[in-house]
């Protein structure tokens, strides 16, 4: 029963670090992320050719909505900022470099399911060694 | 008399029909590589894990448009087994018999029903989507501005008048045989936001 206990307790003090673990590595996972709209860059007469509201905005084709994304080479980057405040993102650019960028949406995803498999881990193995620390007798002080 | 009247109305009619057959003129998607840059298709898929857009540049098709009028018709092509999701795996998913079966029926295809300008360069589209064999009703919106030839038109390349359309319509997957379980699971949504834009030219 001591062996248990002590077996328990190392696993639930290593599931409580690994769950704290996962939140640090998310944020630095995250850090320098942003919302940005990526766009195919397109002649600016090419684009005048579309009916599109598009003041303020690159010239371009919008791939997708939004999104919270890490991308850290400020060269992806294009001029101006969209009604959400998002930055846009050349996406030329991005399969030029071979760059696929990170979501927010997927860091969080998996600090999400370590963090949950850890503290669902800590609070077993913390209830194992609760459980078997009350069945360890107490030593009698030898006389 | 009566002859007479009947011939008016039949040559009035005719006349009528070859001004409106006049009015609405042809204009096609081209098809060469080097316009690949002016048409993209795309749809925006949510998971748990991450939003992602497919997308291609294999978009063909025909367009009949009236400026004036501003009323037309549309057949547009897409080649769904062109698809890039940015990840080989996802698309080799993607064309699988689970998700869009592009493999089988690699073909989509919109064939409008009917027009209705809204307002401006705005546009009510009704048509039919043809997806992994299955042909279900949806409604777009869309944006049609005509481009008469110019110097513009012609320095990109197109010989004639140009005709540009962004349509944008949702799509149910599970309305087109979609069935992987991560749909019912509720892990990947099953409506799926689609545009096509492309710049089509009379010929």
């Amino acid at each position: 029963v001591s062996r248990i206990r002590n077996i328990a307790g190392v696993l639930a003090l290593l599931a409580l670090v690994v769950c704290a673990g996962s939140f640090i590595v998310a944020s630095v996972f995250s850090n320098g992320s942003s919302l940005v709209q990526l766009i195919q860059p397109e002649d600016a007469a090419v684009a005048g050719l579309f009916a599109e509201e598009t003041s303020g905005e690159p010239a371009g084709t919008k791939i997708g909505s939004p999104q919270v994304m890490v991308i850290r080479d400020e060269k992806a980057f294009l001029e101006g900022t969209g009604a959400q405040g998002e930055r846009f993102v050349s996406q030329k650019y991005l399969d030029e470099k071979k760059i696929y960028p990170l979501q927010v949406k997927t860091i969080l995803f998996f600090r999400n399911i370590t963090a949950l498999i850890a503290a669902l881990g800590a609070f077993l193995m913390g209830g194992l060694w609760f459980w078997s620390r009350s069945r360890v007798p107490a030593r009698i002080p030898s006389a | 008399m009566n002859k007479r009247i009947l011939f008016g109305f039949l040559t009035a009619g005719i006349a009528a029909l070859s001004v409106s057959l006049a009015a609405s003129r042809a204009f096609v998607v081209p098809t060469d590589a080097k316009f690949d840059a002016q048409k993209v298709f795309t749809i925006d898929s949510e998971t748990d894990i991450e939003n992602f857009t497919g997308r291609t540049n294999k978009v063909s098709g025909t367009v009949q448009f009236d400026p004036e009028a501003k009323t037309g018709s549309a057949t547009i092509m897409i080649d769904g087994a062109s698809i890039d999701t940015g990840v080989p795996l996802r698309n080799e998913h993607m064309r699988s018999a689970d998700w869009f079966n592009f493999d089988k029926n690699p073909e989509v295809k919109f064939v409008t029903t009917s027009i209705k300008n809204t307002s401006g360069d705005k546009y009510r589209v009704v048509g039919n989507l043809t997806l992994n064999g299955i042909t279900k009703s949806l409604t777009s919106t869309a944006t049609v501005r005509f481009t008469k030839a110019n110097e513009v038109t012609k320095g990109i390349g197109y010989t004639g008048d140009v005709v540009a359309i962004v349509a944008k319509f949702k799509v149910n997957i599970t309305d087109f045989g979609a069935k992987h379980p991560a749909i019912t699971a509720g892990r990947v949504n099953k409506i799926l936001d689609a545009t096509v834009r492309f710049v089509s030219s009379a010929q």
